[in-house]
């Protein structure tokens, strides 16, 4: 009887804890309300009740992270709307801190003149001719890598490449960030991966007298040990596809077409087929320093670097230099032309080229010479130059 | 016949139990002060939220947490719903660190400094690193319009969040009442713009902070919500923040792919 009394006790005592614990503070609220304090204002049209259901059915049951099933997720954004003052932050016009003047001089003969450029001469850099209208682009185009979204098996085949690791499940991926998830791209094989066998379906292709092969969307040659090593893309080489997830970028005058950090144009051969042709990679946008030794001019008080077959002129920016792509404008002119600039006689007439910037040689009021830029003389353009 | 060591044992448990029953430690969030007028009280929407506003702005830097729940809706109409748990840390004019606990487990850290943002993804252990414009507002429209990414609190750190909220397009501004809120009185205020219904509740006081905030898309089907309930406010920044980021042993770096080509 004692044992059970003290049972008893026992049990009364933890019921005592389990509600002192539990009514006190709801009871502290309680009082709270009962001390005199005013009572929330509500608006005499709010409905409350009925809102707020509780209960769940289960655990989600959908893939949430590299899945294309994955399923539909509401950004995580705190309001849909985006400023209309959007900006993108990204330089579209260096400011330039340069206080040259610019030359004034007049010139004194008129040249008029409409011909047609040997197209070869220039067939894979005129893209980049309207570079400028790509700014935005080549900021980033490191980072543009179109996107086929697939889960990769765990049994696929890895390589790991300058840190960076391709998985190979026919064709290559890699991982990326996209939309803020963890995903997996289509990409080219890695540079340097050796195969004993090509993927089915390789193409052959002839690029100035070296075979290459095409497939799984990379570009591979003989090893020099047998089999087959992938290689950069050859500039020029033609070929019957690229893939669907392929970026088409139509700023310039021709569209032209990304995959992975490869940039194609669409033409059509000579055989009448359909193909794209690989171009060459586009200037980097901006540099932080120019290599000692590069060729420089000066083209209406600013300074313009040649690097890496591109040309750069200085500009600061919150208090930092640095170099970005850019050409003279049509009209800028120049007491010298660059070291390396072809004399080219057309015509009867003569105009000077440096890269992809043309010149013509004009004089001032008092018969000294000095240089200025021109139009392309692509096609039928013309350049008409006023004066006497 | 109760042996001693029984006896023992039963008075133990009973100090132990009574020990228990001492009266709790009150819980503020339990225990909501009455309400007292003060200068600052008023029931005017706009002034209350371009208050808050006003004070956001011109804090040169805060850290706060919050649990996020938000709706989606799958193609069967059926909503679900996910948490996320964050914490936001600010420096101004140009830092920035988040970390997001996912309710899968995965952790998203950023990074925003010096005109780059970078991100670390866990447990995948991958970063991408992006060049970003200097200035937060900027930076959060680039990486939401080309990247996809959701800088969480965003009209929090817009460069004047009360244009968001009180611009042109805002259709109605509507002061539902007061509400205890993660331990506050606060405001409650409800806005209507295209696409959002909008609501927000402000600390009353001299701090202002958004308590909470939910959003309805009332243009996306079946209205998929989203609620923030924000807490531990702080304008003063913990002296071991760091805001550089630096990749983890082993990690691997990724291509930071834009969803939409510029």
């Amino acid at each position: 009887m004692k044992r059970h009394s003290f049972l008893v006790i026992a049990w009364l005592l933890l019921t005592l804890q389990v509600a002192t614990a539990t009514l006190p503070t709801l009871g502290e609220a309680q009082r709270a309300q009962d001390r005199g304090g005013r009572s929330a204002k509500q608006s005499s049209d709010v409905k409350r009740s009925g809102t707020a259901r509780s209960g769940t059915t289960g655990r989600k049951t959908a893939p949430r992270s590299t899945s294309p099933s994955t399923p539909q997720r509401s950004p995580s954004r705190s309001t849909p709307q985006r400023s209309p003052s959007h900006a993108t932050g990204r330089r579209t016009s260096p400011r330039r801190t340069s206080t040259a003047r610019k030359p004034t001089r007049q010139r004194t003969r008129r040249v008029h003149r409409s011909r047609r450029y040997r197209r070869g001469r220039w067939r894979h850099h005129r893209y980049w001719q309207h570079r400028r209208w790509y700014r935005g682009f080549w900021v980033g185009r490191v980072l543009i890598t179109t996107a086929a979204f697939v889960v990769i098996a765990n049994s696929s085949t890895t390589v790991v490449v300058h840190s960076t690791t391709f998985y190979y499940y026919n064709p290559w991926y890699r991982r990326a960030l996209y939309d803020g998830e963890e995903v997996y791209v289509l990409t080219s094989a890695p540079i340097g991966y050796e195969a004993d066998q090509l993927p089915d379906g390789a193409e052959t292709i002839q690029v100035e007298g070296t075979t290459y092969y095409y497939a799984d969307w990379s570009f591979y040659q003989d090893a020099p040990g047998g089999g087959y090593v992938v290689v950069e893309p050859p500039a020029g080489a033609e070929v019957s596809a690229i893939p669907e997830e392929a970026i088409a970028h139509e700023e310039g005058e021709v569209p032209l077409y990304q995959f992975d950090e490869t940039y194609f144009t669409k033409d059509t051969n000579d055989a009448g087929r359909e193909v794209y042709r690989v171009e060459p990679q586009p200037p980097e946008e901006e540099l932080d320093a120019i290599p000692d030794g590069s060729v420089s001019f000066v083209a209406d008080g600013e300074t313009y670097y040649y690097v890496n077959q591109s040309l750069y002129v200085e500009y600061e920016e919150d208090g930092k230099t640095g170099f970005v792509n850019g050409e003279p404008e049509i009209g800028a002119q120049l007491d010298a032309l660059p070291e390396g600039t072809t004399a080219i006689e057309e015509d009867g007439f003569t105009f000077y080229q440096f890269d992809m910037v043309f010149f013509e040689e004009v004089e001032d009021e008092n018969g000294q010479p000095f240089y200025e830029v021109i139009d392309s003389p692509d096609g039928s353009e013309s350049v008409e130059l006023s004066g006497n | 016949m109760i042996s001693i060591r029984t006896r023992s044992l039963f008075l133990l448990m009973i100090v132990a139990v009574l020990a228990g029953c001492e009266a709790p430690t009150p819980d503020r969030t339990w225990t909501p002060p009455p309400l007292t007028d003060d200068a600052l009280d008023t029931d005017d929407a706009r002034e209350i939220v371009r208050r808050m506003s006003d004070f956001m702005t011109a804090q040169q830097g805060f850290v706060v947490e919050a649990l996020v729940t938000y709706e989606v809706v799958q193609e069967s109409g059926q909503k679900l719903h996910f948490h996320l748990l964050q914490r936001m840390a600010l420096r101004k004019p140009d830092k920035l660190l988040w970390v997001t606990l996912r309710d899968d487990a995965t952790v998203d850290s950023a990074w925003y400094g010096d005109g780059q943002f970078a991100m670390l993804k866990q447990p995948a252990n991958i970063w991408g690193q992006v060049d970003v414009p200097s200035t937060i507002p900027e930076m959060v429209n680039l990486l939401a319009d080309e990247y996809g990414m959701d800088v969480p609190f965003r009209d929090i750190l817009a460069s004047d969040p009360g244009e968001l909220w009180l611009g042109d397009d805002v259709s109605s501004v509507w002061y539902v009442g007061e509400a205890w809120v993660e331990g506050a009185w606060t405001d409650h205020i409800a806005l209507r713009k295209p696409g959002a219904d909008f609501e927000v509740w402000v600390q009353k006081g001299a701090t202002p902070f958004p308590m909470k905030m939910a959003i309805v898309f009332t243009e996306e089907e079946g209205l998929p919500s989203y609620v923030a309930r924000f807490r531990s406010w702080s304008t003063s920044l913990p002296s071991d923040i760091r805001f550089e980021f630096t990749p983890p042993p082993g990690s691997e770096r990724v291509e930071v792919v834009p969803v939409s080509v510029p």
